[in-house]
């Protein structure tokens, strides 16, 4: 079965590295090591998570982001292996945005594109609006396959008027809610993650100083 | 975390859960206002694949969105339905509102509880013995800006260079600016607010410790203690326990259960 997480185990060695599992005190270095390694994968999460650009599908549909960098930052975690530490990300579509790949539907033969905000974040079969399969225009003038709500939903509000009406709002809106397609191919993109090297150097700078007292002191 | 949690079914309000003991919530997979246990039981057993993805197949992994779908459809099946004139209001459980911030608080407490853990072992407090309060997710409506500062500072924080709010990890500033008394996020609902780990040597550069200055390690949670039985915690703590939870529990030889 699939693992849709990542784990970082082997990140390879570097000088510093070395000395401080060759020193007396290694067993103090285990869990020290990890948690530096975590702070770079958290700010490297944070960093993009802020950065406008990780946010394009949302920003185009006027729509709430999901946070999802967000949400690796908080899945980062470390544990102690043996004599070594290892990272890891426990969310499911980390793996998937950092190796690309094919995405089909599982559970249906169809997958849903968000076409509007409403849609963004919210799976078809709890949309709670009624949702009719037709062929509909896109920008480009094509027809495709779409869930296409005919009716907004409303609800009432404010003072009842003087003939006994109130005011109607939208709370969800009519038009085409999702692009149906049998696939999507989305591209590896490897800057979801840092480099090794950049998680190397990260727990250099995390550990340096303090290390290099401790094996001093040994 | 979550596996070690009792689900413990209240009908306290959330802000009064929010005045509840920290210890007592760390307990408890809450959600305010649900008495059916089976209903508790069902938010733990959803979150608990939400934290731990691994190994799970395609279409199968649990998201905020499989996660409102579920609970919809299992609330269905158990005739759930909301008090009158509550309907698609927060305290409807079916509610996208309501789920969602379920889904939030649950995950997000696991995870910031795990990760505190991990910030907090010897180890990694002699190497990494401060950290600090940061903005680490976007909200389309942020709280203002003197938010977090305020009530940092009124929590007795202090403040280092360009206002960066940064304290000892053993500082009562962490649950001091949580809501819910807890030293680790999520600090209030919705809040994109965590932390980042301050190395040693950049703690010594500003001040706030010495090279060998000790950071004492959080005393053992009720998380923690479970095993032991309820009957290890002091007559206050029990007593407090029971207050939270409301008519319908006791402890009995150190096992808190249902009376009757």
């Amino acid at each position: 079965m699939a693992a849709y997480g990542i784990v970082i185990r082997d990140l390879g060695t570097t000088a510093f590295l070395q000395a401080l599992q060759e020193s007396v005190d290694r067993e103090t270095f285990i869990e020290p090591i990890g948690e530096a390694g975590t702070r770079v994968l958290k700010d490297h999460f944070r960093k993009k998570n802020l950065d406008a650009g990780s946010h394009k599908s949302a920003q185009r549909l006027g729509a709430q982001p999901s946070g999802l960098f967000e949400q690796f930052h908080n899945a980062t975690s470390h544990q102690r292996q043996g004599s070594s530490s290892v990272l890891s990300v426990n969310h499911p579509a980390v793996r998937q945005r950092f190796e690309g790949g094919d995405i089909r539907p599982v559970n249906s033969g169809f997958l849903t594109i968000p076409a509007q905000a409403a849609a963004y974040g919210t799976r078809a079969r709890e949309a709670g609006i009624t949702l009719a399969f037709m062929y509909a225009p896109d920008e480009q003038g094509r027809w495709r396959r779409a869930l296409v709500a005919p009716s907004a939903v409303t609800r009432e509000t404010g003072k009842a008027r003087k003939d006994g009406t109130r005011r109607r709002v939208v709370i969800k809106p009519s038009g085409i809610w999702y692009w149906l397609v049998r696939k999507v191919h989305q591209l590896a993109d490897p800057s979801v993650l840092p480099t090794r090297t950049e998680i190397l150097d990260g727990i250099k700078t995390g550990l340096e100083s303090w290390a290099n007292r401790i094996l001093k002191r040994g | 975390m979550l596996q070690k949690k009792r689900n413990l079914p209240t009908t306290l309000k959330a802000a009064e859960l929010a005045k509840a003991d920290a210890e007592i919530l760390e307990l408890a997979t809450f959600s305010a206002r649900v008495s059916n246990p089976a209903i508790v039981q069902r938010v733990a057993d959803l979150v608990t694949e939400g934290v731990s993805p691994q190994n799970r197949g395609a279409g199968e992994y649990m998201d905020r969105a499989r996660f409102r779908e579920k609970m919809k459809y299992f609330l269905g099946s158990i005739g759930y339905e909301p008090e009158t004139g509550k309907a698609g209001s927060l305290q409807d459980l079916m509610s996208d509102g309501r789920l969602n911030l379920i889904w939030e608080m649950n995950t997000k407490s696991a995870q910031g509880f795990g990760q505190h853990k991990q910030a907090t072992t010897p180890d990694v407090l002699e190497a990494f013995p401060c950290q600090e309060l940061l903005r680490v997710g976007l909200r389309r409506e942020p709280r203002p800006p003197e938010f977090w500062p305020t009530r940092w500072r009124d929590a007795g924080g202090k403040f280092y260079g360009g206002g960066r709010m940064i304290a000892r990890k053993d500082d009562a500033v962490w649950s001091g600016i949580s809501r819910f008394g807890r030293p680790y996020p999520p600090f209030d609902y919705g809040s994109g607010m965590g932390l980042r780990a301050i190395a040693r040597g950049e703690a010594v550069e500003l001040g706030i410790v010495e090279w060998d200055t000790p950071i004492a390690p959080p005393p053992a949670s009720l998380v923690d203690s479970l095993q032991a039985g309820v009957g290890a915690l002091s007559p206050e703590l029990q007593a407090a326990l029971l207050k939270s939870l409301g008519d319908g529990f006791e402890i009995v030889a150190g096992v808190l259960g249902r009376s009757g």
